[in-house]
Parts: structure tokens; C-alpha cells; sequence
């Protein structure tokens, strides 16, 4: 075929368009939301933080030891006053993350055996308890000092019955405290998900104190994420989001993707009533070896 | 007189009323999967305990949505590429193009003709799709605010709710948005039926070539790939049903689907211009 | 010297490894008609496509009004029609339609007048049934409405792509007078190509006989039949009869049915006479044959495939 170059000025032109089309599209592409800023929490703001620290080899496994201070140091840059931690291996894990820290931690790590969840909080007074046979859910309450409190914080929280838990730390709850329900949610289920999710939105909503859900919920259902290999039904996925998402507010919502590949499976949610979002998102560069997730951080104001 | 030639030819021929016919059957299916969906859900009778959608959820303007959205991703885009199949892929294989390159026409301004006389057809099909779900979504179900939730076709990412008088607006606003999307795979499949002499191939390569980028630009494995695939950003047009349209967002999608629809159509002129008819 | 109104020059296509055509040489000069002669696949529709801007040539030239009908192929159909074969048409449309839009193609919003429609469908016959959609049309009225579309608005050149066929002879004959009238009367050039001489050859000033893409013969039709006249004599000795005419230089050939044949104007019949006579060999018949144009292009066809090492058509080899 012989390019017949009379009249080829069409073909330039419609060449220039899509040229000058895509500069301009491109140059008006909103960048990745950038990685939270390390800066101190402001005065009067509570700064929680999820991660799941474990790795993505052999189908996923627990923090590895031989990593637990590259953690700990991460956690200490953080400053924060309320850590949610999953696939932690061992008490001694947590052990050593509140001896590196140093300063004033309280620890808490779910009974079980494998993948387990932690807490830890700095300051304050922390009660928690596992759910019993289920080393990936812990519901505890924290009693922060007063001026981290939400005005309306004085409602029970429970605890205070006494009920057998296993590894409690404190028997009893209190009032003037935030209740924290930290949960590592199915990998492989949607359904097994959506129920832990249900479950735990439940008992929060079933008490009018400041909450708190934290914690890697496994689903996504981000913009124009599709065909998620570890969903077996994805729409399940979406209802368990939006069932949460009417009850609590979601402090991490735009800040991009806290996992591979691309996805945002780390969540923290908050009573909008109790607290103010200030600032949330994951902290990029801080994985080691296989870890696959980055820790999400948010910064709530009490509503005073 | 070209345009008059087109219209006329495109006015006496099925593809309209075949178009047309295709759309309402598809929107009765979906009418049918809408109300028995929704009295699954309302009724309790969903397979899943925590669920966030009832009765209110389910309204004349939600189920328009959902029927133009489906309707958009997979039967559309059959539309577009037959309209130009039969525009340069069928005239070659009946050969009546000699009829028009035998007039004073310059091959651009044929193509060019032909071009518009597709684009002003996807633009009625749309635009009659849409008043024909709105409709129906009014009639069968009875409008409402229209809530939209995080997941929900990938629409939002927090909940959003609009009045109705404002939903309504932005279907408007959909229209010309969504024909901006279309306008890419009617443009690849004109220059794909520049190259193609029979219309059965020219159509069914288009549709499969918009199929693969379709369920690539849906795969996670293909992340890095997935902006330069015109298909990610076909949808671009859900964004205009958030309470606060991300203009940003909305503008540099279209001017995208805009850079490619360009570029196809650049590409089959070329194309139309230089080839010889040995047919 | 005169603008040709098409002209070719050494002018080759191939498709691939297939040579279409060859060097071909044409000249239309203004008012002419023209006739492409050849059987099917010898060349004809791709000389006509090259000239329709359709396809390019792999070498040579081509020129329409002086324009190269590829590159200028807007300008050139200013003043050329073209009806290709078999009829491409619009099934949907009618015939007044395709006359009415196909002849405003082009011209700037300007449909053709209702004159020139009425005039180019009465001229083909079509008239009566002018709204109705070609789809109901049979191939003979299609091949008409190609011929009238090509009429409107009016052209210096007309093309037709074998316009006889699917014709009966009547509408043949119709065809023949249309063409000679629109010569006549608006000097129209028409360049047309056939398979079948015999519908052509009354009509033509000239033609290009194409074989396998090469020029067999270009001329007037008659130049066809420049040396191919015999003389047939019969004769009661045809063996003496050989040796009585070779003795005065003349070189008989004898048919298998003993007839004598000599180059037409070699002997007169009185001549003949007395020269047999005078050797006791008596003439039986004397007559000057003339073959018909297709007789003598099937064998100028068949040489050329002898001489190509090709085989005739109905030969096996």
C-alpha cells in the first residue's frame, strides 16, 4: 500500500488530537495519595494504627522473628497510642515489641495458636479479651487519659460482667473508655468474612461508647477492583463493607491501597459521633522480606 | 447530500429497530432479575445475614442505573461495532462503496461522513436507552433518591445519596459522557473494518478485541497495563453520580477515551485513504 | 496534439505473484468509444479499476483528463461515471433515489435536476417501476440502473464494466443505440469493456484486445480481419490442384475436408478457373470467406497461449 500523502493533514490533525487528548487527561490524572506523614499527632488527637505483619510466603504465615525489631522500630517512629496488630506468632513476639519500644506499653495477644491478633496501647488502661476458640478477634476496652476521651464516653463498655474469656487480661470493663474490636477476617470466605464482620459491627453497635473497629477485614471493594481472587462471592464483600459502613465511619477511605497487589484491606473504623477524623492513610516503605501489608494510621479527634 | 445518502440507507435498513429491540428485551430481563432480586432481599430471604440494601435502596432509579451500566459494558459496544461494520465493512463486501468513491467525494470526507452518521446513531441509541430505562424504572417501579454504596458497580467509594431531581440531571449529564465512551469502540471498529473486507469478521473481531481489553482492564494481574487499555476508562461516567462531581477526575478520563477515539479514527482514515478496493 | 482523455502508459498491475496486467498502452481520445475485449480474468476489470482510482498501478502510468485517478480521484470523477459489473446497488433504495442522492454526491448540496433523473431512467427503460426498491429487481434492470446512474448528472466519460450482461438481445441492441445517441448527441467518450465481441464490435471505433494482462491486438475491429480472408475452392483433384497452384507460387492449404484455401485476393475466379482447367482439374465452388471477429479473436487468444506455452481454453495438455 502506497501512502497517498495528498490530504494526509485530516490524519495529522485527528494524530494531534489524540496526542494533545492524552497530555492533557494525563496531566490532569490526580496523583497516588501520598504515604502519612511521620509528623507527632497534634495535641489532643488519638493516633491508632493497624497492621498486619505477616508475610505472604508459603500462602501466608506469621511475623517471622527475625523481624519483629524492624516492627518494633516502625511501631516506635509511629508514636502511636493505640496499635492493632495481626498474624503475630507468639506472646514472645509481643514481648519483645513492647521491651524495644520501651515507655509505658500494655499488651494484649489473642489465645490460640497460628495467626494471631494483638493490641497494644500506650497511656491509659487497657482491658481486652479473645473470642473463645478465635485466636483473630479480640474486643477490649481502653481507657485513654481523660483529655483523649470523647465527651460522651462515660457509657459502660462491657467487661464488667465477668464472663469466661480466655486470655483475659483484666476482668471487668469501665466506663470513660473506647471500645476496640480488632479483627483479622478471612482470607479465603467471603461468607466466613461477612459474618465475622456482621458480628463484630453487632457488638459494637449494641453500645452507645466511643468504638473502634480495626484490623486487615480482607475485603475490597474499592473502585474498579474486580475478579479479587480470594473473594468466592464478591458481592458478599460489598455487603459486608456497606452493613459496616452505615454504622461506623471509615477513616481510611481514599487513601490508597494497603496491600498487594493494590488493594485496600486494612481498615480502620470509627463511632463519627465520638471522633473527628484528622488525617489516615498507610505508611508506604515499611515492608520487610514477604510482608505484604503497610501499616494504616489514622488520627482521630475526640469530640468534645 | 452524503449525510441524506447515509441516513436514508441506515433509516431503511433492520440495524435500528434490531438495536432498538435487543435493548428493551434486554431491559425487561433485567426488570424481571430487578424485582425479584429486591423481593429476595427485602423479603429476608438473601443468603446472607448482614446486609446493608432494603426496601428503599430498591427504586425505579437504582434499577436504571443497574440496566444502563450492564447494558453499556456488554450489549452497546455490539451496537457501536456493528454500526460501523455496516458502515465501511459491509459497503466493501457489496461492493457498493465503488458506487460512492465513483462520485466527486474525497475518500475523507466519505469516511468522515460516514463517521458522524455513526456517532449521531450511537448517540440516539444511548440517549433512547437511557429515557427508555428511566421510563421503565418509573413505570414498573417508581422513582426515588438514588443511593449509591462503596462496591456497588464499582461506582463510589463512600455512600452516596442524591435527590431525585439531581439523579435525573445527571443521567443527563450521562448521556453525552457515555456516548464519549462508546464513541472508542465504534472508532476501533471502524478502523478494524477499514482492514477487514467481510462485516461478519469486521464486527465479531471488534466486539472480541473490545471483550479481551474488557476482562483485562478487570484483572487484578494486569495493573500496570490496565491505563493504557481504553476499556478501564470506559465508565468513566459513574463518577458523574457522586454528590460532588470530581470534575478533575470526569475530564481527564473523557480526555483519554477522547485521545484514543482520536487515534483509532486517525489510524482508519489513514487506512481508508491509502487502500485499494480489489474486491 | 490533443489531451487524451485517458491514457495509459507500459501500465502493469500484479496481485501477489499473479501479473494482472502488462505494459498495457491505451489512448481515448474525446468522443470515442472504446471497447476493453477479452475473456474473464484477462485484465479488463482491473484496467478499469486503476482508471476508477480504485486500485494503483504496480508500474507505468495511468491518466484521466491528465490526472492520476488515484491520488485525484475527486477530480476526475467530475467528469467520469462509472457503472461496475455486476451491478453494485442498494437494495433498500429505489431507483430514483440512487439517481437522486448518488448524483448529488459531491457536488456541494446540488442534487441532479428531475430532468436529468426522468431522462437518464426513461433512457434505460426503468421509468415505470422507478420506486420501487431495487431489492425486487432482476439482473438485467439492475444492469440498467447502473447504466442510468452513471448518467446522471451527465459526463464527458463513461465507463462501463461489461454492460451487456445479463441483457437480453433486444435490451442489447437498446444498450447499443442509447450508447451511439449519447455519443452523438452530447459527445459523451465511452471506454467499455466485454467477454463477447459480437455485442461490441458494431458499437466500437476501436478496441484493446487483453489476454492474461498483455495487449493482443488495438485497433478498429475490423483490423482484426487484416489478412485473414481466404479463398475456398473445391475442387475434383485436390492433390493435382495443390501441385497446378504451388507450380505458380501460391501456397494452398488443404481443410480435412479437401477444400483448398489461399490468402483472400490471391486469385480471381476466372483466373482460378482457367488455371485448374489447363491442368484437367475441375473447380466445383469458389468463394471469398470472412470469419467473424469472435472467430478470429479466439484464435488470435489461442495463439497467444501456444505462444506462451499456456494452454486454450477446452484443451487439456
Amino acid at each position: 500500500m502506497r501512502t497517498n500523502w495528498r490530504g494526509a493533514w485530516t490524519e495529522s490533525l485527528l494524530f494531534l488530537a489524540a496526542a494533545a487528548s492524552f497530555l492533557l487527561g494525563w496531566s490532569l490524572t490526580e496523583p497516588p495519595p501520598p504515604t502519612f506523614g511521620l509528623e507527632p499527632p497534634s495535641e489532643g488527637a488519638l493516633r491508632v494504627v493497624t497492621w498486619n505483619v505477616g508475610g505472604s510466603a508459603e500462602g501466608g504465615r506469621p511475623l517471622g522473628d527475625e523481624l519483629v525489631a524492624r516492627v518494633a522500630s516502625t511501631l516506635s517512629e509511629i508514636q502511636a497510642d493505640l496499635i492493632a496488630l495481626q498474624e503475630i506468632r507468639s506472646e514472645q513476639q509481643i514481648s519483645q515489641l513492647v521491651q524495644r519500644m520501651g515507655g509505658d506499653w500494655q499488651a494484649f495477644l489473642a489465645s490460640g495458636e497460628g495467626s494471631r491478633v494483638g493490641m497494644m496501647v500506650r497511656r491509659g488502661d487497657l482491658r481486652a479479651r479473645s473470642w473463645p476458640g478465635n485466636s483473630r478477634f479480640v474486643l477490649a476496652s481502653y481507657r485513654p487519659p481523660r483529655h483523649l476521651l470523647p465527651k460522651s464516653a462515660d457509657s459502660p463498655v462491657p467487661g464488667d460482667s465477668g464472663a469466661d474469656g480466655q486470655g483475659e487480661r483484666r476482668r471487668g470493663g469501665f466506663r470513660n473508655s473506647i471500645l476496640i474490636a480488632v479483627l483479622h477476617a478471612d482470607a479465603f470466605s467471603a461468607e466466613k468474612r461477612n459474618q465475622s464482620i456482621g458480628a463484630a459491627a453487632d457488638l459494637l453497635q449494641r453500645f452507645p461508647a466511643p468504638r473502634l473497629l480495626l484490623g486487615d477485614l480482607n475485603i475490597d471493594p474499592g473502585l474498579d477492583k474486580r475478579q479479587d481472587l480470594f473473594s468466592n462471592d464478591e458481592h458478599l464483600d460489598v455487603e459486608s463493607y456497606n452493613y459496616l459502613a452505615e454504622r461506623l465511619q471509615d477513616a481510611g477511605q481514599g487513601g490508597g491501597s494497603t496491600a498487594e497487589p493494590d488493594r485496600r484491606l486494612d481498615y480502620i473504623f470509627f463511632s463519627r459521633e465520638h471522633f473527628e477524623l484528622l488525617e489516615a492513610g498507610p505508611l508506604k516503605g515499611r515492608r520487610w522480606g514477604d510482608m505484604d501489608h503497610d501499616p494504616l494510621i489514622a488520627d482521630l479527634r475526640p469530640r468534645r | 447530500m452524503a449525510v441524506r445518502l447515509e441516513l436514508l440507507k441506515m433509516g431503511r435498513s433492520r440495524r435500528p429497530w434490531v438495536a432498538a429491540s435487543t435493548l428493551a428485551l434486554f431491559l425487561a430481563l433485567m426488570l424481571f432479575g430487578f424485582y425479584t432480586y429486591a423481593q429476595k432481599e427485602t423479603g429476608g430471604q438473601a443468603e446472607f445475614r448482614y446486609t446493608f440494601e432494603n426496601a428503599s435502596y430498591f427504586n425505579g432509579l437504582t434499577f436504571s442505573l443497574y440496566a444502563f451500566y450492564f447494558g453499556f459494558v456488554l450489549i452497546l459496544p455490539i451496537f457501536a461495532a456493528t454500526e460501523a461494520g455496516a458502515q465501511i465493512a459491509s459497503e466493501t463486501h457489496s461492493r457498493t462503496i465503488h458506487l460512492m468513491l465513483a462520485r466527486p467525494l474525497s475518500r475523507r470526507r466519505l469516511f468522515l461522513t460516514k463517521s458522524a452518521v455513526s456517532l449521531g446513531y450511537l448517540f440516539l441509541l444511548v440517549g433512547g436507552f437511557l429515557a427508555l430505562s428511566l421510563l421503565l424504572g418509573l413505570v414498573a417501579v417508581g422513582w426515588g433518591d438514588l443511593n449509591i454504596y462503596p462496591g456497588v458497580l464499582q461506582m463510589t467509594s463512600q455512600h452516596q445519596s442524591l435527590p431525585q431531581s439531581q439523579a435525573l440531571a445527571r443521567f443527563l449529564l450521562v448521556w453525552p459522557a457515555a456516548t464519549l465512551g462508546l464513541l472508542t469502540t465504534l472508532s476501533l471498529a471502524l478502523l478494524l473494518s477499514t482492514w477487514v473486507g467481510n462485516p461478519v469478521n469486521a464486527v465479531g473481531s471488534s466486539v472480541a478485541v473490545y471483550l479481551v481489553l474488557y476482562v483485562v482492564s478487570e484483572i487484578h494481574f494486569f495493573e500496570d497495563l490496565r491505563p493504557l487499555l481504553f476499556t478501564s476508562h470506559l465508565a468513566y461516567w459513574r463518577a458523574l453520580f457522586q454528590e460532588h462531581i470530581p470534575w478533575n477526575q470526569v475530564v481527564s478520563e473523557a480526555l483519554s477515551l477522547g485521545g484514543f477515539a482520536f487515534l483509532f479514527l486517525g489510524l482508519a482514515l489513514w487506512r481508508f485513504r491509502n487502500r485499494e478496493e480489489v474486491g | 496534439m490533443q489531451e487524451a482523455v485517458v491514457e495509459t502508459h507500459k501500465l502493469s498491475r500484479d496481485y501477489g505473484r499473479r501479473q494482472a496486467l502488462l505494459n498495457v498502452d491505451l489512448r481515448l481520445e474525446k468522443g470515442e468509444i472504446l471497447a476493453l475485449v477479452g475473456p474473464n480474468g484477462s485484465g479488463k476489470t482491473t484496467l478499469l479499476k486503476i482508471l476508477g482510482g480504485l486500485l494503483q498501478p504496480s508500474a507505468g502510468r495511468a491518466r484521466v483528463f491528465g490526472l492520476d485517478p488515484f491520488s485525484r480521484r475527486r477530480q476526475v470523477m467530475r467528469r467520469t461515471r462509472f457503472a461496475f459489473a455486476p451491478p453494485p446497488l442498494y437494495d433498500q433504495l429505489s431507483a430514483r433515489e440512487h439517481l437522486r442522492l448518488l448524483g448529488g454526491l459531491g457536488l456541494n448540496g446540488r442534487p441532479p435536476t428531475r430532468q436529468d433523473v426522468e431522462s437518464a431512467l426513461s433512457m434505460v427503460g426503468l421509468l415505470g417501476r422507478a420506486d420501487d426498491r431495487v431489492g425486487s429487481y432482476s439482473f438485467g434492470m439492475r444492469q440498467r440502473l447502473a447504466l442510468a446512474q452513471a448518467l446522471v448528472p451527465p459526463p464527458q466519460l463513461l465507463v462501463l464494466d461489461e454492460p451487456t450482461d445479463g441483457l437480453d438481445p433486444l435490451a442489447v441492441l437498446e444498450l447499443r443505440g442509447v450508447l451511439r445517441r449519447l455519443r452523438q448527441e452530447r459527445g459523451l467518450t465511452i471506454l467499455l469493456s466485454s467477454h463477447l465481441l459480437i455485442e461490441v464490435e458494431q458499437l466500437v471505433d476501436r478496441m484493446l484486445v487483453l489476454e492474461e494482462g498483455r495487449v493482443l491486438y488495438s485497433g478498429p475491429p475490423a483490423g482484426l480481419r487484416d489478412g485473414r480472408q481466404r479463398l475456398h475452392l473445391r475442387v475434383d483433384q485436390p492433390h493435382r490442384a495443390v501441385e497446378v497452384l504451388r507450380e505458380q507460387q501460391m501456397r494452398p492449404e488443404a481443410s480435412p475436408d479437401g477444400t483448398l484455401l489461399l490468402p483472400a485476393g490471391a486469385l480471381s475466379l476466372s483466373q482460378a478457373a482457367a488455371l485448374l482447367e489447363a491442368s484437367g482439374v475441375r473447380l466445383l465452388e469458389f468463394h471469398e470467406a470472412k470469419p467473424t471477429l469472435e472467430e478470429l479473436l479466439l484464435e488470435r487468444i489461442r495463439q497467444a497461449r501456444r505462444d506462451q506455452g499456456l494452454p486454450a481454453r477446452g484443451e487439456v495438455r
